[in-house]
């Protein structure tokens, strides 16, 4: 068992600065996967201007890539996810080491100084700040090792957000509809093409963090309960029929994929939130042993019950 | 198509403040003197991650030291690292008079401007993606200089910088009405 702290601090420190390189550099591979998907069919069917967009968007994933250059400008705001084992051994300095880390991440490589005060319209100048950089703390009974997610999101696409508390009588056509005719509303002005995280139940937190937590599954994998698996594949047909298209120009997909969490909700309550991803899906994790080992995945949070 | 020449950036924060002074006419002459030097150019909407290559990189001073300082736009060696560009949307019901003001018709942004009438500006909007901030760094010869960055921070201030076959570019929305965002 490793001891004392400077060892730990050092790797967690380490550990973040890597995420943000990766997510500052890269989409998912499923992501670029399907992008170059798309590109392929709408190549092969004439369209001009989504074959154009598209090709573009390749190609800075690929020169961001091999220059080690920032994708998008926007390298978003810092989304830390921490699921922690039952006897995970934190230590005084935990919060610190990543605050440090990503103060070290915005000067290096470079991250844009996204964080802003409300009041004052000051920005901070190192994405740091009051409840900044965003953490978020889960239990996790089944996993052994300490997992962290990190997820650099845009601000164009998470203006499209919303929460909806909807009447509690209401049922799928209307979830399908508030979903749809926001996302029609958007327009252009998330990026498309999106992928939408969707919380249904809760409470007004509650669905709204669901619906994040959501964006963090890989592309395609569907909720394991049938019904929400049947209105996540309904959503993306409504929503790309008569969609936007990509960058709002008309052509191409709109939505990539749609990813529901669930909750139980109050007998007079039905939240339904919603968080916008747009096409530069950045996310990443490590998993990091009790040895304080790491292994990194750039994707999703990983299989929970992956063995290290 | 695509542009090459002099650019600048702007978004919300340089929009409101040239609105401004668009009305009260009230500028230190130094922004004056930048600000005319934009003319027939073209706006960008972005906020970049740009790096001071020598010197400290300037954070936001307190509010008691901006006024007094009048080096506000700093010239220097930059390196741009990734400047896509920005949703336009924002930026609506600046834009019109902020383009007459400075006497600019091109205006380059993501996601379109659905409020504004670019035949009562008698410009273009040129559309380019979202999200390709890498690949538009190889389109930049040279950052010139930055005006307000420490009043407004990294992305939110004037960037004014000289670009080579910037594009391709799409144009989306034109003076005689043209709009590829409106479903006909």
């Amino acid at each position: 068992m490793v001891s004392g702290y400077p060892h730990k601090r050092e790797i967690l420190f380490g550990c973040i600065v890597r995420l943000l390189e990766i997510n500052a550099t890269s989409v998912t591979p499923d992501t670029e996967k399907i992008l170059k998907e798309e590109l392929d069919r709408e190549s092969k069917s004439g369209k001009n201007l989504a074959t154009a967009q598209l090709s573009l968007m390749l190609e800075n994933l690929h020169y961001g890539k091999e220059m080690g250059l920032p994708i998008c400008q926007d390298t978003g705001t810092v989304n830390i996810f921490i699921e922690f084992p039952p006897d995970f051994a934190f230590f005084k300095g935990f919060v610190q080491t990543i605050r440090e880390a990503v103060k070290t991440a915005t000067e290096k490589l470079p991250l844009r100084p996204n964080t802003v005060d409300p009041f004052t319209g000051r920005n901070e100048g190192n994405n740091l700040g009051y409840n900044a950089p965003h953490i978020y703390y889960e239990l996790n009974e089944d996993i052994d090792f300490l997992r962290i997610t990190v997820m650099n999101k845009g601000g164009g696409s998470e203006n499209m957000s919303a929460l909806f508390m909807l009447n509690s009588s209401s049922d799928i056509d209307d979830i399908i509809n508030t979903v749809v005719g926001r996302i029609s509303e958007a327009g252009g002005k998330p990026c498309p093409p999106v992928i939408l995280g969707i919380g249904i139940g809760g409470d007004a937190l509650m669905s709204m963090y669901l619906a994040k937590k959501a964006l963090l599954r890989p592309m395609f994998m569907r909720n394991p309960r049938k019904e929400i698996a049947d209105l996540e594949e309904r959503i993306k047909r409504e929503v790309n029929r008569n969609g936007a298209g990509i960058m709002g120009l008309g052509e191409g997909i709109t939505c990539l994929d749609v990813r529901i969490e669930a909750g139980m909700r109050h007998p007079a309550s039905f939240p339904v939130g919603m968080i916008v991803q747009c096409y530069s899906h950045r996310v990443s994790s490590a998993l990091i042993s009790k040895n304080w080992e790491i292994k990194y995945i750039h994707g999703e949070g990983g299989n929970p019950n992956e063995n290290l | 198509m695509y542009i090459s020449g002099k650019i600048f950036t702007a978004r919300d924060r340089v929009h409101k403040r040239i609105y401004k002074i668009a009305y009260d006419r009230k500028m230190e002459r130094e922004e004056a003197e930048i600000l005319k030097s934009l003319q027939n150019t073209a706006i960008y909407h972005c906020g970049p991650i740009i790096k001071r290559i020598n010197g400290d990189r300037v954070g936001c001073e307190s509010k008691e030291d901006i006024r007094s300082d009048f080096d506000m736009f700093f010239a220097g060696n930059y390196r741009l690292y990734s400047g896509g560009p920005t949703t336009s949307a924002r930026m609506e019901k600046y834009q019109k008079v902020v383009c007459s003001f400075l006497n600019v018709g091109i205006v380059i942004g993501k996601g379109g401007m659905p409020g504004v009438d670019f035949s009562e500006i008698g410009g273009v909007y040129l559309a380019f993606p979202g999200g390709c901030g890498a690949v538009f760094s190889s389109f930049v010869k040279k950052v010139v200089g930055v005006l307000w960055e420490s009043e407004f921070g990294m992305p939110e201030a004037l960037w004014v910088m000289e670009v080579e076959k910037f594009g391709p570019l799409i144009v989306a929305q034109d003076s005689y009405g043209g709009n590829l965002y409106r479903k006909d």
